[in-house]
């Protein structure tokens, strides 16, 4: 077999270990692994977001992580999706959930009956929305006819636990150095690395660098800071400030990560097992408006970049995770990127050694999604359709400022149209995200799909009603979330003792 | 609740008949709601239609069920038969032949695309081609058909299929069905065109005797001439010859064989390609080639010569330039079919664009103020499914190695699109395909292709150097063995169409008004 047969590793937390993680389960062993993992605390990996999107499930499968594994060796719990609590300080509240596809009628989409219909509102017909009102939760079942069956979950998590689990499942195939980087050699006129000085006194070769160290990226810059073609800076980098800390939990364990819209930004509180954890994101310029609203003691308080790179592989180099691009923890957006960070490369495991094919469709498909995400991110701060707009401060101002893009104002004025959903290629955001989204922040169509037509009026209220008793009865027999999980644990560890 | 579409289109009018014009019909006919649109096709016995398109994509099925048209009864009106692939002759190079088949090629596992495996087990000496793993190919090799099964656990769910058919019987079926829903036909030739002064939408027509049409909203079905949108709105033409360069078709109308095969025979010839599309009762037979390498007698002869059975036909010539216009819809007019833009049948995508063109048009359907937001949208939806499609059958010239004629030459050494390029060195190297979501053409068909005219992968993909290449092959075997057991005990194709037409079709999707 040709190509590659050493990989190196750079740089600790989150974005380390999965990568590390996700290698050793995917490659085969002639390719030998090392992970340099330096001592300094990964404290930027609470930008990692701590909500996650049902993708994490079946990746999780593939890193040989099961949901047993996850719920005993972290404080994860299950979550609906993001609650947006007036959002923007409008009276745009709703929960940003994940949904299969919405039922149809005659090939036309549950939206532009609810349109049709005269209603405002989706969510009366989406199962997750309604349990996550009265904070219930039960795992979707296998069985289609089910109405639960067409919600799905992620988790709420904590960034450091998580990061920690992956570590824990390293095997003898990654052999792990804990030093610093001192050096990172490159050829003549830096085209590629040739090897990493450590402070240890050790040399690593490799054919293939992975940086995982975070924004300053200090492998993958070398080959940047020379080299004119690649032109591979920060891109729109926006400097933010987060606050992070750790607060006791009360007795209600939410379906939700809840998020609170502030004038200098927003703060988002995340419920998990053993405590809630609370993000305050804020423009500098109010950072301490920020830190005084808080309320709790901040075990992080520091300025950061969002942005990203424009390309995320160059020479034998590829940036993973925030070495790559960091984005605002608003959505489930930055560990999807990670994710799809991770499944780019493994598609992409370069089988020559110029490796010139795989990192022209690599950066291709990296752009794309960094340009996806951030449509759907900007679209949180696009309110062209309401009278209230954004609060003036500085926060609110600059990220409006930051959407404006063709294809955004394409997705809007289609919706706002007639419902139209246009989609791109391969969007990590699907569309019952953003069907969900558009409702929530009180888009209305104009109209509606004239197929919708076919379906005469009393048939489609007939089948509106219907949609939504049966969701009020599901709802009204589930569980309490905290409730579930603790007889989920238990019957999990009898499981396991036995 | 109040209406929400106060402001209705009342009148909507179709300029030409043929597959694209009676399509349009049809749909409209079906989707409108009954009695508020006034729907006129003008058409003239006298203009011929072209023929196109006699073989179809799996999407075709769709079509038919949006009207509402039983399978059986269409086959049986439409002489039609079925179809489960391509055979490719002389194309990567002469000799060589291959199957593209519809569906995919056996099972992928782990997240990993199935052709992967089938190239790791290469390297260990498995003999089988790719089409070997594609139940559609398998059965088309022997002849044989039936529809999918339900059951996912059935091999025969993973097949796919669509129509050969005579066209001019589809139109004419598709006449009788719109006509019967209220779309009124006038009979005559456009003598000239009204525009609004203000607007510059279109006005109306006058035909030779006189009479007038009206209309808010035109399609303009007109074919090749594209009288409303090239004529008369001057929307300028995309000019893709460079890359496409075949600019005339023969064609010839032959008996019928001993066998009617269940595929399209697509075989390379010095300076085109020609075509082989059986119906129930006889065989279209067409020559495509640029009359820059190949004068037209010689075109004439080499039609001829390719047949497998008797003419029964005079021979006909048609002339095309390949592109499509630079916008779908202009002011008030919309171009379905040939007036909208020509690639050769290459892949079989002619009533594809024309049900696209269709069915984009319905969800987008305008109110009277025909809001440029809509039309905008529209014309980058088509732009791109031409533009995919184009690149698709450029793969098919370009991958070639053959250099036994000034046009292969030319097309082996032309430039292409940088997007074809990209694709083809990704899958040169490793055997990675490009993605892309909204593609018609899926993962399996650029495969197929790629593979069968000799981009050949120089390695598979490193994660599965994992797997002991020995369970990889059993689980091949397998696939394959269960491949043909289900297609021995299939019934031959010609042997399903007769029982398929003898059967009442399904009442509920009948025919007339409903």
């Amino acid at each position: 077999m040709p190509g590659i047969k050493r990989i190196v590793i750079a740089g600790n937390g989150l974005a380390a270990n999965m990568t590390a993680l996700a290698l050793q389960q995917q490659l085969p062993p002639d390719i030998t692994l090392t992970l340099v993992s330096s001592a300094k605390h990964a404290e930027l990996d609470c930008l990692y977001g701590s909500i996650s999107a049902p993708h994490l499930y079946p990746f999780h499968l593939t890193l040989g992580v099961s949901e047993p594994d996850l719920l005993f060796n972290t404080n994860s719990t299950f979550c609906w999706g993001n609650y947006f609590d007036r959002w923007a300080m409008t009276p745009c509240s709703w929960l940003q959930g994940f949904h299969l596809p919405f039922p149809a009628m005659r090939g036309v989409g549950l939206h532009h009956f609810v349109t049709r219909h005269g209603e405002t509102e989706l969510a009366t017909y989406l199962i997750n929305a309604q349990a996550d009102k009265t904070g219930k939760f039960a795992h979707p079942p296998e069985d289609n006819r089910h109405p639960l069956s067409r919600a799905e979950y992620g988790y709420q998590f904590d960034a450091s636990a998580l990061s920690a689990l992956y570590a824990s499942k390293l095997s003898s195939k990654v052999t792990v150095i804990n030093a610093s980087i001192s050096e990172v050699a490159t050829d003549t006129g830096d085209i590629s690395i040739t090897s990493l000085q450590l402070d240890n006194g050790q040399r690593i070769e490799a054919d293939l660098y992975i940086d995982c160290s975070g924004p300053d990226a200090k492998v993958y810059s070398t080959l940047e800071q020379n080299n004119q073609a690649s032109k591979s800076q920060v891109e729109n980098a926006r400097t933010l400030f987060a606050i992070h800390s750790t607060l006791q939990r009360g007795e209600t364990l939410p379906t939700h990560r809840h998020i609170r819209a502030r004038e200098f930004g927003w703060q988002a509180d995340t419920y998990l097992r053993d405590s809630i954890q609370r993000l305050t994101v804020c423009s500098p310029e109010q950072k301490s408006q920020a830190i005084d609203a808080h309320g709790a003691q901040a075990s992080i308080a520091m300025a950061f970049s969002a942005g990203h790179r424009q390309q995320a592989w160059t020479g034998n180099c590829v940036a993973i995770g925030q070495a790559a691009s960091v984005i605002e923890p608003l959505t489930p957006a930055p560990l999807m990127m990670l994710m799809r960070d991770i499944q780019r490369l493994l598609e992409l495991i370069p089988v020559t050694n110029t490796m010139l094919a795989e990192a022209t469709e690599y950066n291709r498909r990296f752009i794309a999604d960094i340009e996806h995400t951030g449509l759907f991110q900007g679209a949180l701060f696009a309110f062209e359709h309401r009278q209230d707009s954004l609060p003036e401060h500085a926060y609110w101002q600059q990220a409006a400022q930051s959407v404006q893009s063709e294809k955004l104002t394409r997705k809007l004025t289609q919706y706002n149209h007639r419902g139209m959903l246009v989609s791109y290629d391969l969007e990590p955001f699907n569309e019952q995200d953003w069907l969900m989204l558009h409702s929530g922040m009180q888009r209305r169509p104009q109209t509606y799909d004239i197929v919708a037509d076919q379906v005469p009026r009393a048939e489609m209220a007939n089948q509106l009603n219907g949609m939504g008793n049966v969701i009020q009865q599901v709802v009204s027999q589930m569980p309490p979330h905290a409730i579930y999980l603790e007889k989920l644990m238990a019957y999990l560890s009898q499981k396991r003792s036995q | 609740m109040k209406d929400t579409m106060p402001n209705i289109i009342k009148h909507i009018t179709i300029v030409g008949g043929g597959s694209a014009g009676w399509m349009t019909a049809a749909a409209l006919s079906r989707m409108l709601p009954t009695g508020d649109v006034k729907i006129t096709l003008v058409e003239s016995e006298q203009i011929g239609t072209i023929g196109v398109g006699e073989a179809t994509i799996p999407d075709m099925i769709n079509f038919n069920k949006l009207l509402g048209i039983s399978e059986s009864e269409f086959i049986k009106a439409t002489n039609g038969t079925f179809k489960l692939g391509i055979e490719f002759n002389d194309w990567g190079k002469l000799g060589d032949s291959y199957f593209h088949p519809f569906g995919g090629h056996g099972v992928d596992m782990n997240g990993v695309d199935f052709h992967q495996y089938w190239l790791h087990t290469l390297t260990a000496g498995n003999t089988c081609e790719l089409e070997d793993y594609s139940i559609c190919a398998v059965a088309a090799k022997q002849n044989k058909f039936v529809l999918p099964e339900q059951n996912p656990n059935s091999v025969l769910s993973h097949l796919r299929y669509a129509y050969h058919f005579d066209a001019t019987a589809y139109a004419a079926y598709l006449r009788k069905y719109a006509e019967q829903r209220g779309v009124k036909r006038i009979e005559g030739k456009i003598a000239s065109v009204q525009q609004h002064t203000d607007t510059g939408n279109i006005a109306g027509l006058t035909l030779e005797d006189g009479t007038t049409v009206g209309g808010e909203l035109f399609f303009d079905c007109s074919g090749f001439r594209s009288l409303l949108l090239g004529d008369t709105l001057g929307v300028k033409f995309r000019d893709w010859s460079h890359w496409l360069p075949c600019n005339t078709a023969q064609t010839v109308a032959t008996e019928q064989t001993s066998k009617v095969l269940p595929f399209t025979r697509s075989t390379a010839k010095a300076a085109g390609w020609q075509w082989r599309i059986p119906t129930q009762q006889r065989v279209g037979n067409g020559h495509i080639y640029c009359d820059r390498f190949i004068d037209h007698d010689q075109a004439r002869q080499v039609l001829l010569d390719g047949l497998d059975s008797k003419p029964i036909s005079e021979v006909r010539t048609i002339q095309f330039k390949t592109g499509c216009q630079e916008a779908f819809w202009e002011k008030n007019c919309i171009g379905i079919g040939l007036s909208a833009g020509f690639l050769e049948p290459l892949e079989s995508t002619s009533l594809f664009l024309i049900q696209q063109g269709i069915s984009r048009f319905i969800s987008l359907y305008p109110d009277a103020g025909l809001h440029p937001v809509i039309r905008n949208e529209y014309n980058r939806l088509m732009s791109r499914e031409f533009e995919q499609v184009r690149d698709f059958i450029i793969l098919h010239y370009k991958a070639t190695t053959r250099d036994d004629s000034p046009f292969w030459r030319y097309v082996r050494d032309m430039d292409i699109p940088d997007s074809l390029t990209h694709k083809m060195t990704l899958f040169q190297q490793g055997g990675r395909v490009f993605r892309d979501d909204h593609e018609l053409f899926t993962r399996s068909s650029w495969v197929a292709v790629m593979v069968g005219q000799g981009i050949f992968p120089n390695t598979f993909d490193p994660i599965l150097a994992n797997i002991p290449v020995a369970d990889i092959q059993r689980s091949l075997n397998s696939m394959k063995q269960a491949m043909e057991q289900a297609v021995a005990r299939l019934p031959d194709h010609a042997m399903f169409i007769d029982k398929y037409t003898a059967m009442q079709p399904n009442p509920t999707f009948s025919m007339g008004r409903q």
